[in-house]
């Protein structure tokens, strides 16, 4: 299948047999929510197949690569990264699933991006290039499955946002607790009203992860460029001689060059699930404020958010209270709710697969309908880990205007709100 | 150059706390001693961190400081980092002044800052960088001016569209349709407008057609609905889909009675597409036109007018989608379910219980189902109903109420049905729906299950028995344990599955002596039963002890081969010494030393001093077995051992 940008033309023959996911934003009943029912399930047409680049082939671009070639009308057909070994691995793994040799390797996730053959790509790369990557490849007409955190600056993902507005581009955040039963049947608990008026919202953060380093580490020997691009693994952050514990994840993960640490970690799925219960995709707090080791925010509408550790249930797990009852759920697939009632007999199976929020979005880019985890509700969410984390840095309140996406009174704290990019790098 | 002593003791001190840790970071550098430090000749990482520090706190006193590395082939992106969020006009300046002779690189670098500044007095020279032969910098220059969004970066970017080379098209195109959405942003649609036309109507890609399509409805509402019925109603699908996208998205009453009014007059896959729209803007007064395409012709248009009742629907269309569940068109029918489930307009579920007598069995059964997915207060009572309902497929989604919904208080009736039921299927789903209430109700629900028993015939008895098991608690073990000795063969080999899959530990006394025992078919059950649950003792020693139990009580070569993996697993000093005197028996030594070869290597693994006891065990394989791949096996596992 050809998107927009060239000659060819998108085929749309068959599409109409993939029923569209339901609206940004909404909550469907869990058990009958699965789009694959809907679809065909047989090997799509080579011209009906979406061609897909996948940028950064680490364990979870590697992941995802599967979720995305499972569908019988997407095919991988280049594959890039930085790093040799991933991306050979990368390659293997594609090569593998089609029993053929037939899929690129790139370097330059620049050389990717020009290809006219390809629709869409998945931006799986360390956080530091997210966004970056995303706006190429928005420019370059292609959608986009981005995994999360969407970025590592505020105005970064505000840039991807406009950016997919602007542009007719289908972007969905790798946010895939959006598509998984227990969290989306949680979040219709606080949505329809079940729990009564919502008052605190809790969000895991990271348990590792906790404190930011700023280190600069002492200059090694350069790899070669086919073993380590290491001026693309540096993307548009500040630039630094190599050394290779840089491109370890318990060391880049929590490096302000490079990522946001405990909270954007689990942060960008528990602050988003919470941001989507509570019907504030569009928008977020407006204080922010350390209690103990919280970081607590809140709402305009007075429901406070509260990121943590401690909750129960597995990885990324989140809480909801109301004025009528509670939620509480994880990766685990359990849950717990007060008045009991509220769950029956109820049971989910856990886990974090991204199978179905792959599927929505492939639906979402024959039916150019926005995505469940589209830019803006992405941006918004992480936005809310970006203040929380410069609340503490700073350690100090903030009061955060949403609309205006500034910090009121406060020049130090806006300006941690950008990242001047690493020329050439652009927004 | 440092100039004086005090300079120079700036200096050193900074760079030493610079150096020994993150003394930028933590906030302890002031603003003179990050200039001195750029000022001086210390290397790049000094200044890089000087850089960082400055972009939090630096005022214009750094600014010149900041500024005099802007041609740094190294600091150049560290003085930006600084410079750019600064509020300081100053800031500006200096970048600007800096953009004169600057090149590559670094030309890139500073242009981009001045776009997110939105420098209009740079417009000129970013301008005249869209011509650069540096590609890089022509790209940087072409967001810049969007960025910038004035008329004059508006038309420097036209100007460049017309003659731009092929590669430098869509950043163009892209800092066009930012540059006009800034001008809406500003109050100047009316420059806006032309741009956008020229966008959509030229030869742009197309993934550039549908921005201009979205920032022109979005530029000028008045024109907004024609514009996108235009679309709609054209043959470009992608175009068709974008147009009803945005449709959804362009805010105004107005643009939903202009749209809904143009529905009829569309051909099918702009009504489509346009239903899908209407839905998804959710402006209730769109409800009657999307009603009436219910009645439509053509099954696509049905099918999309069904599902924009998830959010425009009320209580009033419950008949209609009803009737749709009937539907021979598989999807349609499916569609109707799905948007019954999850409307959300209140009264919908009297709706849904209200239009039960109306409708067929089959399409019974589907409401009663999605009264129980949408958590309806009815949901329960209509379950409890529909178990007296003549239709199999009705009772059945009744019982699949009760198996999510069903609470202590439903069980009697549940019982009742499995009990009063003739039929094997509806027995099995009585049968889950019991099970399902007691997993919740615990110990609460024991007397209810023990008087259900009463009276009820054996097959009957031998079901509500499995409901113990849901329970788990002593006192449910107690009753199973009692009705092992029931009369009826059905009901205590029942009772020996129930122990065989107990929940907890506590069962297994009661299994082992049921092991022990003379009948057979109980013997094998028990058994297997005990060693599931010596797989979940946690303490390593009680479950060795318990795993020796049951290789005692297991007489024959394929009772023992049950024990052996659990003893293989468990990897202790007591699972090698269970297990070597087995390899003495021809009939299990092959099983045998399969396991403790695994459990040498468990042991080693998780403590070396064991290495030892280990290696003797696999000798010991080796010694005994004559297998190739087990030989093969031990001595690989010898080798690591050494």
């Amino acid at each position: 299948m050809k998107l927009r940008g060239s000659k060819q033309t998108w085929s749309r023959r068959q599409f109409l047999r993939y029923a569209g996911v339901t609206a940004a934003g909404a909550v469907a009943a869990p058990t009958i929510i699965t789009s694959k029912a809907l679809g065909a399930v047989d090997r799509a047409a080579a011209s009906e197949r979406i061609t897909m680049g996948v940028i950064g082939l680490g364990g979870r671009g590697r992941h995802v690569i599967e979720a995305f070639m499972a569908n019988p009308d997407v095919q991988v057909i280049a594959v890039c990264d930085a790093i040799g070994d991933r991306r050979k691995a990368g390659k293997a793994q594609v090569d593998q699933k089609y029993g053929n040799k037939d899929c690129a390797e790139h370097i330059d996730c620049r050389e990717l991006l020009a290809r006219s053959d390809i629709d869409a790509v998945l931006v799986a790369t360390g956080d530091n290039a997210h966004s970056p990557i995303s706006i190429l490849a928005a420019r370059a007409g292609k959608d986009i499955y981005c995994e999360k955190p969407m970025s590592v600056a505020l105005t970064e993902s505000r840039a991807v946002s406009d950016t997919m507005n602007r542009l007719g581009i289908i972007f969905q955040c790798g946010t895939q607790r959006r598509s998984i039963s227990n969290f989306r049947y949680a979040a219709w608990l606080a949505q329809s009203g079940r729990l009564g008026e919502l008052k605190e919202l809790h969000a895991e953060e990271y348990g590792d992860f906790q404190k930011f380093s700023y280190e600069i580490l002492p200059e090694e020997p350069t790899p070669p460029k086919e073993v380590l691009d290491w001026e693309a693994w540096l993307g548009p952050a500040q630039w630094r001689p190599y050394n290779k514990k840089y491109i370890t994840r318990g060391f880049w993960g929590t490096h302000v060059d490079f990522s946001g640490a405990a909270i954007t970690e689990w942060g960008s799925h528990t602050v988003d699930l919470c941001q989507w219960a509570n019907g504030t995709d569009d928008t977020g707090p407006v204080e922010f404020w350390q209690e103990g080791d919280r970081y607590c925010a809140k709402y305009a509408s007075g429901v406070k958010l509260v990121i943590r550790r401690g909750l129960r249930f597995g990885t990324c797990p989140v809480r909801y209270e109301g004025t009528e009852g509670w939620v509480e759920t994880g990766d685990s697939g359990e849950m717990e709710a007060h008045p009991k009632s509220l769950l029956g007999n109820r049971g989910f199976e856990g886990g974090y697969p991204a199978d179905n929020h792959v599927r929505a979005f492939l639906d979402c880019v024959k039916s150019r309908q926005q995505t469940i985890a589209n830019a803006e509700v992405a941006h918004r969410s992480i936005s809310v880990c970006h203040v929380a984390n410069i609340c503490k840095r700073l350690g100090r309140p903030i009061k955060w205007d949403p609309a205006n996406e500034k910090c009121v009174g406060d020049d130090e704290a806006n300006r941690m709100l950008s990242r001047a990019y690493r020329e050439p790098w652009y927004l | 150059m440092i100039r004086n002593t005090r300079h120079l003791s700036l200096v050193f001190a900074a760079m030493f706390l610079a150096l020994s840790g993150a003394a930028f970071a933590q906030g302890t550098q002031t603003e003179d001693e990050c200039i001195a430090i750029l000022k001086s000749d210390a290397g790049w990482q000094p200044k890089y961190e000087a850089c960082t520090r400055l972009r939090q706190i630096g005022t214009e006193k750094s600014i010149p400081a900041l500024a005099s590395l802007l041609h740094d082939e190294r600091l150049s992106h560290m003085a930006r980092y600084a410079l750019e969020p600064m509020p300081y006009p100053a800031s500006t300046d200096a970048l600007r002044k800096a953009l004169g002779r600057a090149k590559g690189l670094q030309k890139t670098g500073i242009i981009t800052s001045l776009g997110v500044k939105r420098d209009a007095k740079a417009t000129k020279a970013i301008a005249k960088a869209l011509k650069d032969k540096d590609a890089d910098v022509a790209r940087a220059a072409a967001g810049a001016l969007g960025r910038i969004g004035t008329t004059p970066a508006t038309l420097a970017l036209l100007k460049a569209h017309k003659s731009a080379p092929e590669t430098l098209q869509h950043e163009i195109a892209e800092g066009l349709l930012a540059a006009t959405e800034q001008l809406v942003a500003d109050g100047n649609a009316k420059s806006a407008l032309p741009v956008f036309s020229t966008l959509l109507d030229g030869d742009a890609p197309q993934f550039i057609k549908l921005g201009a399509l979205r920032g022109l409805a979005q530029a000028e509402p008045a024109n907004a609905a024609a514009l996108l019925v235009k679309q709609l109603g054209g043959s470009d699908a992608t175009m068709r889909d974008f147009a009803a996208q945005v449709a959804a998205e362009v805010p105004g009453p107005e643009i939903t009675t202009a749209l809904a009014a143009a529905l009829p007059s569309m051909p099918p896959a702009g009504q489509s597409a346009l239903l899908r729209g209407l839905g998804d803007r959710k402006d209730a007064s769109a409800r009657p036109a999307v009603v009436a395409s219910l009645a439509s012709g053509d099954a696509g248009v049905k099918q999309a007018a069904t599902k924009a009742l998830t959010t425009l629907g009320t209580s009033e269309d419950v008949g209609a989608l009803a009737a749709l569940l009937a539907s021979d068109d598989a999807e349609l029918a499916n569609a109707a379910k799905l948007t019954l489930a999850n409307m959300k307009a209140g009264g919908v579920d009297a709706a849904i219980v209200a239009a039960l007598p109306n409708v067929a069995a089959a399409q019974r059964a589907t409401l009663v189902d999605m009264l129980s997915e949408r958590m309806a207060n009815e949901a329960v009572p209509v379950a409890i109903a529909s178990l007296n309902d003549a239709d199999a497929g009705v009772r059945a989604a009744g019982l699949r109420t009760l198996t999510k919904l069903g609470t202590a208080a439903e069980a009697p009736v549940v019982i009742a049905t499995l009990k009063g039921t003739a039929d094997a299927n509806e027995r099995t789903d009585a049968s889950n729906a019991l099970n399902a209430i007691c997993s919740q109700g615990g110990d609460t629900m024991l007397p209810i299950v023990l008087e259900g028993m009463k009276g009820a015939a054996p097959e009957s008895r031998a079901v509500i028995l499995r409901s113990l098991g849901r329970i788990g608690s002593a006192q449910a073990l107690g009753s199973v344990v009692s009705a092992l000795g029931d009369r009826n063969a059905e009901v205590s080999n029942e009772a020996v599955r129930v122990l065989g899959g107990w929940p907890t530990v506590e069962a297994a006394p009661h299994l082992l002596k049921l092991a022990q025992g003379s009948n057979a078919a109980h013997k094998d059950a028990a058994l297997r039963g005990y060693v599931r649950l010596a797989g979940t003792e946690p303490d390593a020693a009680k479950k060795a002890a318990m795993l020796a139990d049951a290789l005692a009580v297991a007489k024959k070569p394929e009772e023992k081969w049950l024990v052996f993996p659990a003893l293989g697993a468990l990897g202790t000093k007591q699972s090698l010494d269970t297990l070597v005197p087995m390899l003495k028996d021809p009939a299990v030594k092959n099983e045998a030393a399969t396991a403790l070869i695994s459990a040498a290597t468990a042991l080693a693994k998780a403590d070396a001093a064991s290495k030892p006891a280990a290696a003797e065990a696999v000798a010991a394989v080796l010694a005994a077995c004559e297998d190739t791949a087990i030989r093969e096996r031990a001595q690989k596992t010898l080798e690591s051992l050494k």
